[in-house]
């Protein structure tokens, strides 16, 4: 009785804090190993190249909270990060563009939640096909040739206020609004309670399908700002960019302690989620660690973490 | 007319089932509504209904004398309608008072005060829940507790309590009964759903008995007698019959000696083919722990299994089956049917091994032996490809049986095979079990009632604790005798 208990005890503190834990782990570990890793050069340059991922996971962690999932992150980055790089040739207007991108993402991401929650579909599949539709969408209207001469559309990607990188700031004010919804709004709670008991949900006069439908809005918009942070950084708008996003933006949710069947996770397990996949495939790059093998660890860790949410999941239960 | 719900000529179909047909019922202010019948008789329809997660067929529904138009969850919470469900549904990884206010919050989240209201509200009511605590850590009578506070909490004019007593105890039960009369005092009307006949008399006013779908009659409850009660439910007399005792045991087919686990500790017993063996016990006993490891669904520590002479090595479910050894488990929709299939589907699936010819399933040969079995078993259904999950549950339970029917079993084991089925499918039920005996079936029977185990044992052995603290045959099998030994060394530990 006292054994089983302890051991709930350990599974809680994991839950709570584990990824923390493991974050520290992996900086240690990777400054004692390659002196290089620890330079603000390299933690700067490590974090700006994961920027999109920590975007788009803040929005994905909200779909994944209520109990469903968007695969189409990626293709969706990719079609508005190139209309917001076409707004910007055509009206030269960096803010235009930006709003361009955000909001054809956000377009993008409604109809997903709309589809999924009118025609009860499951959003894998529905994703799966907006994830198809985009690419080839994108590639077609640009004939798969990338949009150039941006001017100052860079600045999303390379631009810095101050000492501070500019998709470094855009992330740590979307990390906020991320923070604010799930702890201090309405809606956030709601997103809780849908993945935590869609039965319950509805019983308590929840509308789920609009919870679940602004889900996949908020991913959409985010996926669009991830679109223009991506363009803007390689200064050009390109329509094959943003490949296996949507992977790795998951991988940090899941990792950072959100449970894929929803109602569990915090927005901090997201942050920590994505540096700690940012700073593994850096170590291992200053290593000369192959991409291959660099892939193969990211697919054994978000096993490793699904089965310690499952085994956390059942230990909590009795 | 001071009448809070009304419902009008009510109506509603599901596939292959009129779940109700022409329902009028109304409520009073600070009046208890007790809605009583058997299982299938309409009475979570119903309930749905009134709480708009159904929408009706046919019919009306007033609230406060004004006609409902829109039917939905939200709307009829709005009106002042609260449900206390059954299968209770809180969200489990959000907090107490997140749980009592949800659905209600304002846009921006006042936490500090949310949790203030609610510690406010816990503690008029008379309870000490720290509203901060995770649902999770509630026992099921505490999370009833909530749902009451939750009810409150929104002002409900109609609370609708489903079976609220099923899973808590008796002090519990004392506790929920005063917060009823408090409610009555208030003017709120209350629907109480219950089974258990005697709470209509200590908290009802009227009650209404549904029988397939219909109004039987609706009385003041001072006017009303149990007997008639039962006799309303079941539109016949009802007494308890069980089969008479025929069965001729034969030689001992399946031994355990000194079985050990975590569970349970030096578990020996005997079964002789043709015999019923009831197990009883209270819950937690390892009654159904012991079972599972001769099943070959759990491991064991220590001891044997002796199966026809020989012992049985420790293998699994498949290697059981094909030895003839079955069982049913107590959880008939978790893990005897798959809902979303056919009957037919159902009861073909441990079997379809045999009906493979060449790579191929003879589904003629699948379809003509399942329609054997649902004639055998007079499983009542529209048809073989009607979904399990649309039968009552006395059917269901059929289906469970006749899987393994199939199957030609030496030993089965049947856990509470009759849990939630109404009286007349239990007599049906037992017939079946009955007729296992007959052909020399040794039928091992899990059972917490103990007028059940009384009226079909040949033997009973009594768990407590994880231990076997007796043995009774025949005359000897008393409740008495088997709740002495039920109870004996609990006090321990």
């Amino acid at each position: 009785m006292n054994m089983s208990k302890k051991k709930t005890g350990i599974a809680e503190i994991y839950s709570k804090f584990g990824i923390f834990i493991i974050l520290l782990a992996t900086i240690i570990i990777s400054a004692v190993i390659s002196p290089a890793f620890l330079s603000a050069t390299n933690i700067i340059n490590v974090i700006r190249q994961n920027v999109t991922i920590g975007i788009v996971a803040c929005g994905v962690q909200l779909v994944l909270l209520c109990g469903e999932v968007d695969l189409s992150l990626g293709s969706v980055a990719a079609f508005a990060g190139c209309f917001a790089a076409m707004t910007q040739v055509a009206t030269g207007s960096t803010l235009l563009a930006l709003l361009t991108g955000v909001v054809i993402g956000g377009i993008i991401g409604f109809l997903n939640g709309l589809v999924i929650t009118q025609c009860a579909i499951p959003s894998f599949i529905m994703t799966l096909a907006s994830q198809q539709a985009a690419r080839g969408a994108i590639l077609a209207i640009t004939k798969a040739k990338p949009i150039s001469n941006l001017g100052n559309f860079s600045k999303f990607g390379q631009g810095y206020l101050g000492p501070i990188p500019i998709p470094i700031l855009i992330w740590i004010v979307i990390l906020i609004l991320t923070g604010f919804i799930l702890n201090k709004m309405r809606f956030g709670r709601y997103v809780y309670a849908v993945g935590g008991n869609k039965a319950a949900a509805q019983a308590s006069g929840i509308k789920v399908k609009k919870i679940v439908t602004r889900c996949f809005t908020y991913t959409g918009l985010l996926s669009g700002l991830g679109g223009v942070v991506l363009m803007g950084r390689v200064n050009s708008g390109q329509p094959t960019g943003g490949e296996q996003l949507e992977f790795d933006a998951i991988t940090a949710v899941i990792i950072g302690g959100t449970s894929m069947s929803g109602g569990v996770g915090n927005i901090y397990g997201t942050i920590a989620g994505a540096l700690f996949v940012g700073f593994l495939i850096n170590i291992m790059t200053l290593l000369n660690v192959s991409a291959y093998y660099q892939q193969i660890v990211k697919g054994v860790i978000i096993a490793l973490a699904v089965i310690i949410d499952v085994k956390v999941r059942n230990g909590s239960k009795k | 007319m001071d009448y809070i719900l009304e419902l009008k000529n009510i109506s509603k179909s599901f596939p292959g089932v009129r779940a109700l047909d022409g329902v009028s019922f109304s409520v009073k202010k600070g009046q208890v509504h007790m809605l009583v019948g058997e299982n299938g008789a309409g009475k979570s329809t119903l309930i749905k209904i009134i709480n708009g997660m159904y929408t009706a067929d046919e019919g009306d529904l007033y609230f406060e004398n004004r006609k409902v138009e829109t039917h939905t969850p939200k709307h009829m919470m709005d009106l002042g309608i609260a449900t206390i469900h059954q299968e209770l549904s809180p969200v489990l990884d959000m907090s107490i008072g997140e749980n009592i206010f949800l659905g209600t919050e304002t846009m921006l989240i006042d936490w500090k005060g949310m949790y203030e209201r609610a510690e406010k509200m816990i503690q008029e009511l008379g309870f000490d829940y720290d509203p901060r605590a995770k649902m999770r850590s509630l026992t099921v009578s505490d999370m009833q507790i909530i749902e009451i506070i939750k009810a409150i909490s929104r002002n409900a004019k109609l609370i609708i309590m489903d079976e609220p007593t099923s899973s808590i105890t008796e002090s519990e039960v004392a506790v929920l009964f005063k917060q009823v009369e408090k409610l009555k005092a208030a003017g709120i009307g209350i629907i109480y759903i219950t089974h258990k006949l005697d709470e209509i008399f200590q908290i009802g006013d009227k009650a209404t008995i549904l029988r397939d779908g219909q109004v039987v009659s609706t009385h003041d409850v001072k006017e009303l007698k149990k007997a008639q009660i039962i006799a309303k439910m079941v539109g016949r007399e009802l007494k308890e019959v069980y089969p008479p005792k025929e069965n001729i045991p034969g030689d001992v087919i399946l031994e355990l000696k000194g079985l050990t686990s975590k569970k349970y500790q030096n578990v020996n017993l005997k079964i002789r083919r043709g015999e019923i063996l009831g197990m009883s016990g209270l819950v937690g006993a390892g009654r159904t722990e012991v079972m599972r490891a001769v099943f070959g669904l759990d491991t064991y520590q220590n001891g044997e299994i002796i199966y026809k002479g020989e012992k049985l090595p420790v293998k699994g479910v498949t290697e059981m089956i094909d030895r003839g050894i079955m069982m049913v488990s107590e959880d008939r929709k978790g893990e005897g049917l798959v809902l979303i299939r056919s009957v037919i589907d159902n009861i073909s699936l441990p079997n379809l091994d045999s009906y493979v010819r060449r790579l191929f399933i003879d589904d003629k040969k699948v379809v003509e032996d399942a329609q054997d079995m649902i004639e055998k078993l007079a499983i009542k259904t529209p048809s073989g490809k009607t979904l399990a999950d649309n039968l009552s549950g006395g059917n269901q339970q059929k289906i469970v049986i006749a899987k393994w029917l199939l199957h030609n079993p030496e030993v089965l084991i049947l856990d509470e095979p009759t849990r939630g089925i109404d009286v007349g499918a239990k007599y049906e039920i037992y017939k079946i079990i009955c007729d296992f005996a007959k052909r020399g079936v040794a039928v091992i029977m899990i059972s917490s009632e103990m007028p059940e185990i009384i009226g079909m044992c040949d033997r009973v052995m009594v768990m407590s604790n994880g231990r076997v603290t007796g043995e009774l045959e025949k005359e000897e099998i008393t409740q008495e005798k088997i709740m002495t030994l039920a109870v004996k060394g609990v006090e321990y530990e």
